[in-house]
């Protein structure tokens, strides 16, 4: 069991170790640009300082609580909406067009005017947010609710559950899977647009500090913006997934995305 | 709260299924009456209709045409599914205890519910597995909580679609006598399918076979024809070709 562990671990981290190797080859052998490409040890080294100066950590943090305040703001909104749509079905009629228009423009095509309305502090960011995480969770959840088993429809009738226990019990629960790969992919798409709402209109933020540090032809500190946000994303999905299967623990979660 | 055994008065009951290609009669012209109190076993073979009639009973199917009257009007089935229908998201607990939800009054008698609850668990030998998940259990046991469910609601009404079909021959043994002891003390109306004739034998005090949608015959247990090889009888009934137009009387 333990040797098997072993061998699964190397062979997914293989090919991380190749591509450094051959990073450091490509520095060491100058062939590209030193400014272009600079060496994995500069890179660590940028890192260090960013890190013990406090400004990589300001930075992140600036921009998940970017996130974490735009999130609540988008579960506010889109789990209400998707309950309200689900039981009153004109509801869907009404809002079909203006729901479907909205989901089809890029939240970031939106920034110029994001700027003029609200300048470039926290609420166009913010508003980019919502954007980019409402639908993943709105669609999810709606998708979640519409598809319920008959089955258990049937069942909350036999037991004469009234509408409220119906929700609580059966509908919410029901939905629950789908709602959490809402949020998941909710997140990672307003990440996404963060960063590049950050590059464009603000002073503070992981998007900012890659920009900035471009600007200041720091381009080691470029990597380690980059390199900050792979990391992040692969360790938030790591935690959603481990904390979705202690939320449902009749669903075991698939550990690989499927890409 | 034990409620009284209705009477159920099923007339001129038809279901017809508009599927994709052709209509399909399911059921076809019923006309009967469940006596309060009395144990009735519905026979047939696969696909007659035996599920349909009985979610119709249940309200969960509207008849094409007919009528189902059940004297008091109040009465409530309590219903075993075919398959255990068990909520994934909760423990078997759990899943019992919202079955218990309207029919304990008042509905925070908390201990009430335990106590129903821990009895019908305890009698399907699965109370040590309270706080399980349906997915930790086997087929079997999650049929056990479905009977268990029904059983703790104390209804006046029974509707039990085939709820031994995936036990093994001594557990299903035992269950028939728990069931059949319990009914004798409660005596709801009760209404069982089964493929299995000899389990109509032994728990129902009347027979009806049911074919392509019709009752062909309806037995009581004390007939003569079942007096010797009923299971034989019973089966020369189901597959003789002339029944499905003539109606089974019996005397
Ligand atoms: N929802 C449905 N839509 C269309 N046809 C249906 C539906 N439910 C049942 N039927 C048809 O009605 C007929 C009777 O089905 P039913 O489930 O009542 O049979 P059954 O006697 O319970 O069979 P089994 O013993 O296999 O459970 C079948 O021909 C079936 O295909
Ligand atoms: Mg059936």
């Amino acid at each position: 069991m333990k040797k098997l562990k072993w061998t699964a671990a190397l062979e997914t981290l293989a090919v991380p170790f190749l591509l450094l190797a051959l990073w450091a080859l490509a520095s060491e052998r100058q062939w590209v640009h030193p400014y272009l490409l600079p060496s994995p040890l500069r890179v660590a080294k940028a890192a260090l300082r960013l890190a013990e100066s406090g400004a990589l950590f300001k930075h992140l943090g600036v921009s998940f609580q970017r996130v974490i305040i735009g999130f609540f703001i988008t579960l506010g909104i889109a789990v209400p909406l998707s309950f309200l749509i689900h039981s009153l079905p004109f509801l869907k009629r009404l809002l079909r067009v203006p729901l479907e228009f909205l989901r089809s423009v890029p939240p970031i095509s939106t920034i110029p005017l994001l700027i003029l309305w609200f300048g470039i502090g926290e609420a166009s960011k913010t508003a980019i947010i919502v954007m980019a995480s409402f639908f993943p969770v709105f669609l999810n959840l709606m998708g979640g609710l519409n598809n319920i088993e008959e089955d258990w429809k049937e069942l909350a009738r036999s037991l004469q559950l009234d509408q409220g226990e119906y929700i609580r019990f059966v509908l919410f629960p029901a939905a629950f899977p789908s709602f959490l790969t809402g949020i998941q992919l909710g997140l990672s798409y307003c990440w996404r647009a963060l960063m590049g709402a950050e590059m464009i209109a603000a002073a503070s933020g992981l998007g900012y500090l890659i920009l900035d540090s471009q600007d200041m032809g720091r381009i080691d500190r470029v990597f380690v913006g980059i390199f900050t946000l792979g990391i992040c994303g692969i360790l938030l999905d790591k935690i959603l997934i481990k904390a979705f299967n202690c939320l449902i623990p009749w669903k075991d979660l698939e550990e690989e995305q499927n890409w | 709260m034990v409620e009284n055994a209705p009477e159920v008065i099923i007339q001129d009951l038809n279901r017809i299924y508009k599927g994709s290609d052709e209509a399909v009669h399911a059921v076809k012209d019923i006309s009967l009456t469940l006596t309060p109190g009395s144990f009735t076993a519905l026979v047939g073979f696969s696909g007659c209709g035996k599920t349909t009639l009985l979610r119709m009973l249940a309200g969960l199917e509207e008849p094409s045409s007919g009528s189902i009257s059940l004297f008091p009007e109040n009465s409530y089935p309590a219903v075993i599914f075919q398959t255990p229908r068990l909520l994934p998201w909760m423990t078997i607990k759990k899943n019992m205890n919202i079955a218990l939800r309207h029919r304990v009054i008042p509905r925070q008698n908390k201990r009430e519910i335990k106590k129903r609850v821990h009895a019908a668990l305890e009698m399907v030998g699965l109370n040590d597995r309270a706080d399980a998940y349906p997915h930790e259990l086997s087929g079997g046991m999650a049929q056990r909580v479905g009977l268990a469910r029904a059983l703790c609601q104390e209804s006046g009404f029974m509707l039990m679609d085939e709820p031994f079909s995936s036990l093994d021959a001594l557990t299903r043994e035992n269950l028939q006598k728990e069931l059949k002891s319990i009914w004798e003390k409660k005596k709801s109306t009760t209404l069982f399918i089964t493929h299995d004739i000899a389990e109509a034998l032994v728990l129902a005090s009347r027979i009806l076979i049911m074919k392509e949608g019709s009752i062909i015959a309806d037995l009581d247990r004390n007939d003569w024809i079942l007096r010797n090889k009923p299971e034989a009888a019973i089966m020369s009934l189901m597959n003789n070709p002339l029944i499905p137009r003539m109606v089974y009387a019996t005397s």
